[in-house]
């Protein structure tokens, strides 16, 4: 995908964004609506303003030479944007399991999913690596320092 | 007063639990900044959740310490595998390498090492003296002045900080505009909630931080290719430089450090910004300027000094204004409002205690970064040779775990994802998040003042006329735009014709 289009995009993720919080607005009440209201049409200015700005220099780009100017940097090849993509996938789902599963439960399986599709180390390396950091989470974060980690269905064993 | 506070702050630093969170910031920032897929920015993004348990002052002294850690721990991997720990790192790489390769990577380090102490204490002095001075300014911001300091906060670090200016304060506005969600504090009414009570105290902006500097870093990790890194495996030579090696880098030192402690205070600009600008200056002045590159040690004392000098001149607008200087400052200002400390011209008064202590600390992390560099540098090399795809899942975990502790919520877990993505895609248009960050931080500032200036002039900004300081702070915001569009070049280029 071209950087412009990825500007676009992105320009349209913010006007959509600031669209929703307008609408959200007609049912304030003045005072608490005024600054909001501000702030989205200086939103709506900018991303028109950084999609023209972005189209200007992309022109400029092609006309220079002549090719599809502007690529987004950091592009990876086919088999690497769907590790890629698998990779995201996994933290998403990594996310999704944290409260049902746990912390202690699901990082592990994070941790070596995430290696093997990597390619990173070998299976038993990512195990270890696994374990060890969930050990390591366990008595800095729990035991040392006491702040909240979701137990999930250790909670009856870890407290 | 102001005397009793920075004595207090003094004898404060050496309480023995403050010492050893200094300690244990800059080794965690040293080993940090070896480590090229991690940032300053960042390692301060994920520990600052660590930092809740904590007494404010000990916390913010080791993230404080971890930034300055972090500074010299760059020019490790910069110096022995040629790609820069850091951002701030890479000029140190065009000769801190060369010189490795003779066979002299520990004077290298050494070099490193004597000139980031330089540069680092020169701006914590800068900052002992200037901060405070700029303090007592301040105390006489009201709502207009501070209506004044939000505003240049957002607009000189969006159009300053490189780029598209129209990018800059996007990202800034959008921030802003996501500080509104939750309850309003003037009418107690639900804004941008959608009927969801996650949503009714606003977007944690610790969560925003982490999602934004450490989620697209760990997926830009995982998406490169591992690189066959030309390194030197070993150090082998002496590291301190002698006397004799060392007086001839002073004049280089102290104008590089003075450079970097101005870079630090002008918002938006950092340690990437002030060790390119210090290179080329030591070079201008250098009488042998086709030596730089062959690997000089001025090549190296000249980057190092002023990136470390950047910690301290960009902790003085911090402290002093709430305008952060640099990204790992505006980190830095999430870290003290965590705390329940306003960023703002009253952390000098109202939490003088703090924000002394958290000067000296800054001051004596100097000096623990150097005992602790000659004791851990050669152990640092390790942590040069941890690959990518390793280190972008370790990252994500940290952050999962760091997002979930500020509200033990998983819902902040899933909105410091989002926010990853968001971030990620951003950085692929080169589109900055600090001023998102800062949007987010100073919109409940903005937000108050703005409703006060208007209570003060019956409905009307024009009040803001009446107060100098204020105007002052909008002319700056104003000016900083427009030399960022065309019309400042269309001026110049008439200047230079006329």
């Amino acid at each position: 995908m071209s950087r412009h289009a990825l500007t676009t995009v992105l320009a349209v993720f913010f006007c959509a964004v600031a669209g929703i919080f307008y609408f959200d607005t007609l049912d304030m009440v003045k005072a608490a609506n005024e600054l909001p209201r501000l702030l989205i049409l200086l939103v709506f200015a900018l991303s028109a303003g950084m999609v023209i700005e972005s189209y200007k220099k992309n022109r400029k780009e092609t006309a220079e030479t002549k090719t599809t100017a502007g690529k987004v940097s950091g592009g990876v090849d086919k088999a690497g944007f769907l590790r890629l993509s698998l990779f995201v996938v996994l933290i998403a789902a990594y996310v999704f399991l944290l409260q049902p599963l746990g912390y202690f439960i699901v990082t592990p399986l994070f941790i070596v999913g995430a290696f093997l599709l990597l390619q990173a180390t070998t299976l038993v390396a990512g195990i270890l690596t696994g374990i060890g950091f969930s050990v390591f989470v366990y008595l800095l974060f729990v035991l040392f320092l006491h702040l909240p980690v979701p137990m999930g269905l250790l909670s009856g064993i870890l407290g | 007063m102001v005397f009793d506070n920075i004595m207090f702050g003094l004898t404060n630093v050496f309480q023995p639990f403050n010492l050893l969170m200094v300690s244990l910031g800059t080794i965690i920032g040293i080993f940090v900044g070896a480590m090229p897929g991690l940032s300053a920015t960042m390692a301060i993004a994920l520990l600052l959740p660590l930092t809740f348990s904590l007494d404010a002052a000990a916390g913010l002294s080791m993230l404080a310490a971890l930034y300055m850690g972090a500074m010299y721990g760059g020019s490790i991997s910069a110096i022995l595998i040629r790609t820069p720990g850091t951002p701030a790192a890479a000029a140190t790489v065009l000769d801190g390498y060369p010189m490795a390769q003779k066979g002299q990577a520990g004077r290298a380090l050494g070099i490193s090492l004597v000139a980031s102490l330089c540069g680092g204490v020169l701006s914590s002095i800068a900052l002992l003296l200037v901060a405070p001075a700029l303090g007592v300014l301040a105390l006489q911001f009201g709502p207009l002045e501070l209506l004044g300091v939000a505003v240049l906060g957002i607009t000189i670090i969006g159009s300053l900080g490189g780029g598209s200016v129209f990018m800059g304060l996007l990202s800034g506005v959008f921030g802003l505009l996501l500080s509104q969600v939750g309850i309003d504090p003037i009418t107690g009414s639900a804004r941008f909630t959608f009927g969801n009570i996650n949503l009714y105290s606003g977007i944690p902006f610790v969560v925003a931080l982490i999602g934004l500097f450490s989620i697209p870093q760990a997926i830009k990790l995982v998406s490169q290719k591992e690189e066959e890194a030309t390194r030197i495996s070993k150090v082998s030579d002496r590291m301190l430089p002698t006397w004799k090696e060392f007086v001839p880098l002073i004049p280089t030192i102290i104008r590089s450090s003075l450079i970097g402690i101005f870079v630090g205070i002008v918002p938006g600009t950092g340690g990437d910004t002030a060790c390119w600008f210090s290179y080329n200056e030591t070079k201008r002045f250098s009488k042998h300027k086709e030596l730089f590159g062959t690997g000089i040690p001025e090549g190296i004392a000249a980057p190092e000094s002023s990136n470390n000098a950047v910690v301290g001149g960009a902790l003085i607008p911090t402290i002093s204004l709430g305008i952060p200087g640099s990204s790992a400052t505006a980190v830095l200002m999430g870290g003290l409002m965590v705390h329940g400390m306003m960023p703002g011209p009253t952390l000098m008064t109202d939490y003088a205690d703090v924000t002394y202590t958290l000067i000296w600390a800054v001051m004596l992390s100097n000096f623990a970064m150097f005992i602790f560099g000659l004791l851990f540098t050669r152990a640092s090399i390790v942590v040069t040779r941890v690959k990518n795809k390793v280190l972008g899942p370790i990252i994500v975990v940290l952050c999962v775990i760091g997002a979930f502790a500020i509200n033990n919520s998983v819902f902040d877990v899933g909105l410091m994802f989002a926010f990853g993505l968001l971030g990620y895609f951003m950085d692929k248009i080169k589109m900055p998040v600090a001023p998102m960050v800062l949007g987010l931080i100073l919109g409940g500032l903005m937000s108050n003042s703005y409703y006060q200036t208007l209570m003060i002039g019956h409905g009307s900004l024009s009040v803001l006329f009446t107060s100098p300081i204020a105007l002052v702070l909008l002319a700056i915001a104003f000016i900083s735009i427009l030399q960022a569009t065309p019309l400042f070049s269309f001026l110049k280029k008439k200047k230079k014709q006329a």
